[in-house]
């Protein structure tokens, strides 16, 4: 029934996203930019492609972050141009989207403001698709103290809520006779990672709902399950990041970051839980997700993260592998018809088309041979469908 | 125009240094193709990538001079003329031209922005200052006097300015941060806002935070004065200073201005400006072409196409290019014999190309083909008239197509030659139904003579002289028959013409077997079928039958192929003389469906067998026989040449002959069905010219009698000249715009579908024409 009434009030607005379809590099583009000698060259081969009008004004010795500046601009631009296209129940959609990036934003400035980083450089350095007239307050931001910060500045934003959530959360797992010291320092302690996954994962658990309630059948499909899945993968990050992590040095501690860190969502939660939250290496996260066939063959070929001192640029990843897994699931909800599913794939799947150009701008400007293992490392979207 | 022109194909080899030249005189001869040597080459790959990427970044700059000039309204309405006045480039004979005009544009364009920047940060200065001054004003107004007199309050301030739309944002963060205790006053001014934030003297903290929400915010901040005396010092400070910065912008403004008179001077008829933009359009488009060509060291190598007729002139142009720099080693050039199709090229003038833009939107004419667009300048807009046929509304369009001759229409001035003739042809075919916006004019005098009677007498020598009699004027069933026949006769010529056409193909290309064994079977079934019909339509037209002994056109043709040639009920003429006719035709008809499948089969086997033959025998050969099979392998060679032009329509050279010969099969099959099939069923589709001239005189009626017709015959004047307007705008609407449309599009369809079929391959290739 949603696929007739789909066209009603989404269907320009799908279009257009169609329509963008055609902007994504294709393989032999890739293999182009590959051959490309140095960041003047990349650039004007990029002029070739869509990317054309974000980069004439620059000069041809442009800096990667810079370039990845004004790629980001551009799919900004594309997406607020949608997102103006958009009613109802779409723009909710396209602004939670935007929310992931906000968050991204505002932990990057805290970072940045902690790190005493001029103001006006971390500006210049957010990501433009979530931006928020609001984020500029931030500075306010004295010491740690994240609860005026919420207070005085955050408590507008759109973001506002999860941060809120995640004060309270913080603060309610602190022993029963607190005083305000015991929250300074709780805060004072906090790592930004450590803020930006909470926040995160709150935002996944408000969009999980968020579609399970207000979207209709089909959207609802096809986006619960990659949102199941992104959940999935944040879980097994999170504890595959906090194997043989050494600020968390007590079983007990490990356990409740986990437990804090870890979405309530997902194939994985919650029969998996007491397994996963207790998998302290690799091969017991091996066995303790090994009820969907597919992650074991993920973490199959990760590398062992006990031994993090070892790797280098040629090692795949764990993020490398799920990048890959990720890019095939987004390029297969693009092509699904009626759907929310599309504007959802879509960014993600220039995030990693931006994600790409970059790294090749880095290997460019390291002038690494051409038989490097690391230009190989890139994931070329829709590359899966051919297969 | 009948066919295209025939091309050669050149060999252009020059020196690096006189390529500039000779491809600028090649451009402007502007009768050449260069050809690409291989497009898959990235554009950054080739010789003259950057030259390219300077004209653009030229043209860009130019292009953001005059966006600035114009934003600041110093030039209004400007336009880069386009090529109209091409005359100045041609005497500039040197590529180095390129680099004297960068390092002018470039200088030009950089002295510019700079004076702009100057301009703004002016500007800016400007509305500081005046910031100040109004929120000094407001200072003094809102915090009265007394408070530059006596400063011991226990209450701080903080004043500056922001933008309007963050007025809230503001407010809020004020109070959140002091929680309440602070008093913000704000207004309204030159899109700004000023702000004054009043707060209690609490401590560094707070002040601090204050600070940071002040200056993450507005736009500027500034402090109070002291006391009144410094107020006033500082006010009159400003003031003298607005005045020097006003005086300044106007100076700046007065140098942008004559800056831009610089450029729009006029030299031998062109603004500097639009000769910059000339010149670098011309280059890069040069430099684009140059690009096409082979570069071996200092060699290039290239290949172009050129009409047969021009191509002495191309050796005079490379002439004069070596006259006119005899220091630098010239170009050769030698014809070669092409090994791809050449490009199909017609010369057209404005009359014709909107015809063959018609025929080229179905396909372009393969090379040397017969080109259905001379024939579609009439035949098109006819079969549009036998639709839209009506004397008023033909009249109109008419009217309407000479209008846009002669006072240019945006969007139909490129249709306007088929306009007219779409026009003429309605109004012509208008007289011939006798139809006048769904009315019969009695302009000669009916020659029926109504006495009353049931059916009116008609005098035996008595002839309308034109068109039909107006007595048939509203009789429908009369219509009816007479437009279906007409539009099956139709079919039957236009169908003939497009077989013919293939049959002067055939004949083109000498090839003798095709126009016997697919033009002639094809015409031959074309006429024992459908001709045969519309000679009996007319042949009824002519004869006088009494209402029993008529005969049925359709009963007849159903019966003399269902029951081989006999005939049913009352004859045409002389039953056996009848009987005999139908009976050859039907044998005719069924004998040349065999013959259009059958042959080229049969010569496309003998070849495949021939050539299997040759393999077996190369492959047992021994080797004091290689000789003669090498000879008889070139004869076979030579003849299989012969034959690959004659399977080329396939295009499937690549393939084992086994395929080949299936291929070809199969393609012969389909091809001899699809015609059989589409004699009855192209026909049928002419029926739509019947269908539609019939709606278009149908809703003429309607419109006329339900909105017109009542007050007209009641003589109600002010009734009729109420209904007009209504009928007028239907009219304009449905049959006007609508029907004109519908029409044009069936008139197109008849044309590429069943009139193209039967001839044109359209899989040509267009002759671009580089030209400067």
């Amino acid at each position: 029934m949603d696929l007739c009434v789909f066209g009603v009030d989404d269907g320009y607005a799908e279009a257009i996203i169609r329509g963008l379809r055609a902007s994504f590099l294709s393989e032999a583009q890739y293999q182009q930019m590959k051959n490309c000698a140095s960041i003047p060259e990349l650039k004007s081969f990029l002029e070739e492609t869509d990317y054309q009008n974000c980069l004439q004004a620059d000069n041809p010795q442009i800096p990667t972050s810079i370039l990845r500046q004004r790629l980001k601009k551009k799919l900004a631009d594309e997406f607020e141009y949608i997102e103006a296209q958009s009613t109802g129940t779409l723009t909710k959609y396209l602004f939670h989207l935007r929310c992931r990036f906000m968050i991204d934003n505002v932990v990057n400035m805290i970072e940045g403001l902690k790190n005493k980083i001029d103001i006006e450089i971390l500006l210049s350095n957010i990501d433009p698709l979530g931006w928020f007239p609001e984020i500029k307050n931030i500075k306010v931001l004295e010491g740690d103290d994240y609860s005026s910060l919420y207070r005085d500045v955050l408590i507008d934003t759109p973001i506002g809520v999860y941060f809120m959530k995640f004060l309270e959360e913080s603060i309610e797992n602190l022993h029963e006779n607190r005083t305000l010291n015991d929250i300074q320092n709780l805060f004072r302690e906090m790592k930004p990672e450590y803020i930006r996954t909470s926040l995160k994962k709150m935002w996944l658990e408000d969009f999980y709902s968020f579609c399970e309630s207000e979207l209709m059948a089909t959207s609802q499909e096809v986006l619960l399950e990659l949102l199941k899945f992104e959940a999935d993968f944040k879980t097994i990050q999170v504890i595959y990041n906090s194997i043989g992590n050494r600020d968390l040095n007590t079983a007990a501690k490990i356990i409740t970051t986990r437990k804090q860190l870890c979405p309530t969502i997902g194939n994985l939660y919650p029969d998996c839980e007491k397994l996963y939250l207790q998998a302290m290496t690799l091969d017991t996260l091996r066995e303790a997700v090994k009820g969907c066939d597919n992650y074991r063959d993920l973490l199959k070929d990760a590398p062992d993260p006990l031994k993090r001192e070892e790797f280098n640029v040629q090692t795949k990843t764990l993020d490398d592998i799920m990048y890959d897994d990720e890019c095939r699931r987004y390029a297969l909800a693009f092509d699904g018809q009626g759907s929310y599913g599309v504007f959802y794939a879509y960014l993600k799947l220039k995030e990693q088309e931006i994600r790409n150009i970059i790294w090749l701008a880095e290997m460019i400007s390291r002038k690494l041979a051409k038989n490097h293992p690391g230009w190989k490392k890139i994931i070329i979207p829709f590359s899966h469908l051919g297969k | 125009m009948l066919r295209s022109q025939e091309m050669s194909l050149f060999q252009l080899i020059m020196p690096r240094e006189s390529a500039w030249a000779v491809m600028d005189q090649l451009g402007y001869m502007g009768k050449v193709e260069i050809i690409d040597h291989d497009p898959s080459i990235p554009l950054i790959a080739r010789p003259f990538a950057n030259y390219i990427k300077r004209c653009d970044d030229l043209l860009n700059k130019l292009n953001l001079l005059i966006e600035t000039a114009q934003k600041l309204t110093i030039l209004k309405q400007f336009q880069i003329s386009n090529k109209t006045n091409n005359k100045m480039c041609p005497k500039i004979h040197t590529h180095q031209y390129l680099d004297t005009l960068e390092d002018q544009i470039n200088a030009k364009v950089n002295s510019f922005l700079e004076l702009n920047r100057n301009h703004e940060q002016l500007l800016e200065q400007q509305g500081i200052i005046i910031d100040q001054l109004d929120i000094l004003q407001e200072c003094r107004i809102y915090l009265g006097d007394d408070f530059f007199v006596s400063r011991d309050s226990k209450f701080d301030y903080f004043i500056g300015t922001m933008k309007q739309e963050e007025i809230y944002q503001f407010q809020r963060m004020i109070f959140r941060v002091t929680k309440g205790n602070a008093f913000v006053h704000i207004k309204l001014q030159n899109q700004k806002a000023i702000y004054i934030v009043m707060y209690p003297d609490q401590g560094v903290i707070l002040k601090k935070k204050l600070q940071k929400v002040q200056e993450s915010m507005s736009l500027n901040r500034f402090t109070l004065p002291i006391n009144l005396k410094e107020f006033d010092k500082i006010q009159n400070d400003l003031t003298v200073k607005l005045k020097e910065i006003k005086q300044l912008i106007e100076l700046t403004n007065i140098q942008l201005n004559s800056f831009i008179q610089e450029l729009l001077k006029q030299t031998e008829g062109i603004r500097l400006i639009d000769h910059y933009n000339m010149y670098i359009s011309k280059e890069k488009q040069l430099y684009i072409q140059l690009n096409k060509l082979k570069m071996q060291g200092n060699l290039f190598l290239g290949e172009l196409w050129i009409p047969k007729k021009d191509s002495v002139q191309l050796n005079e142009v490379l002439l004069i290019v070596k006259e006119r720099n005899r220091d630098i080693p010239g170009c050769q050039i030698s014809q070669k014999v092409p090994q791809t199709i050449p490009p199909t090229y017609f010369l057209l003038n404005e009359f014709t190309s909107v015809f063959q833009q018609i025929v080229n939107t179905y396909g372009i004419a393969r090379y040397r083909e017969i080109n259905p667009a001379l024939f579609t300048i009439i035949t098109f807009p006819f079969l549009f008239g036998i639709m839209f046929g009506d004397i008023g509304h033909g009249f109109c369009l008419l009217i309407f197509g000479i209008y846009n001759i002669f006072y240019k229409l945006e969007p139909f001035y490129e249709l306007r030659y088929l306009i007219v003739l779409m026009g003429f042809f309605s109004f012509y075919c208008g007289w011939i139904y006798n139809d006048f916006v769904s009315l019969s004019l009695n302009l000669f005098g009916s020659c029926y003579v109504v006495d009353g009677q049931l059916t009116p007498i008609k005098p035996q020598d008595c002839t309308y002289p034109f068109g039909l009699d107006p007595i048939w004027g509203d009789n429908l069933e009369f219509d009816d028959s007479f437009k279906m026949k007409l539009s099956v006769i139709i079919a039957y010529f236009h169908m003939c013409l497009g077989i013919c056409l293939s049959g002067c193909n055939f004949l083109n290309k000498k090839d003798t077997y095709g126009f016997c064994c697919k033009f002639l079977p094809q015409i031959l079934f074309l006429t024992s079928t459908i001709g045969y019909m519309d000679f009996l339509i007319i042949f009824k037209w002519v004869v006088q039958f009494s209402p029993q002994n008529a005969p049925s056109i359709i009963n007849t043709m159903i019966t003399m192929v269902l029951s081989f040639g006999s005939v049913e009920g009352p004859p045409m003429w002389n039953v056996n003389s009848q009987e005999l006719i139908q009976s050859i035709l039907i044998i005719i008809a069924v004998v040349s469906i065999p013959w259009m499948w059958f042959s080229h089969i049969i010569k496309g086997y003998q070849v495949y067998q021939r050539r299997s033959n040759v393999k077996i025998q190369n492959s047992t050969s021994s080797i004091e026989g290689s000789q003669v099979i090498e000879l008889q392998l070139q004869s076979i060679q030579d003849e299989t040449q012969q034959e690959k032009s004659l399977l080329q329509t396939h295009d499937h050279n690549d393939l084992s002959p086994d395929e080949e010969f299936t291929e070809l099969v199969v393609h012969e099959t389909i091809e001899t069905i699809e015609f059989v099939l589409g004699v009855i069923s192209n026909t049928a589709s002419y029926l739509r010219l019947w269908a539609l001239s019939l709606a278009h005189s149908q809703l003429a009626d309607v419109f006329y009698s339900l909105i017109l017709s009542s007050p007209m015959t009641e003589g109600s004047i002010i009734g009729a000249l109420l209904r007009y307007p209504i009928w007028a705008l239907v009219s304009f609407g449905v049959l006007m715009c609508m029907d004109t449309m519908e029409c044009f599009l069936h008139s197109l369809r008849l044309h590429w579908v069943e009139f193209q079929n039967k001839f044109y391959k359209g899989d040509g290739v267009e002759f671009h024409v580089y030209s400067l």
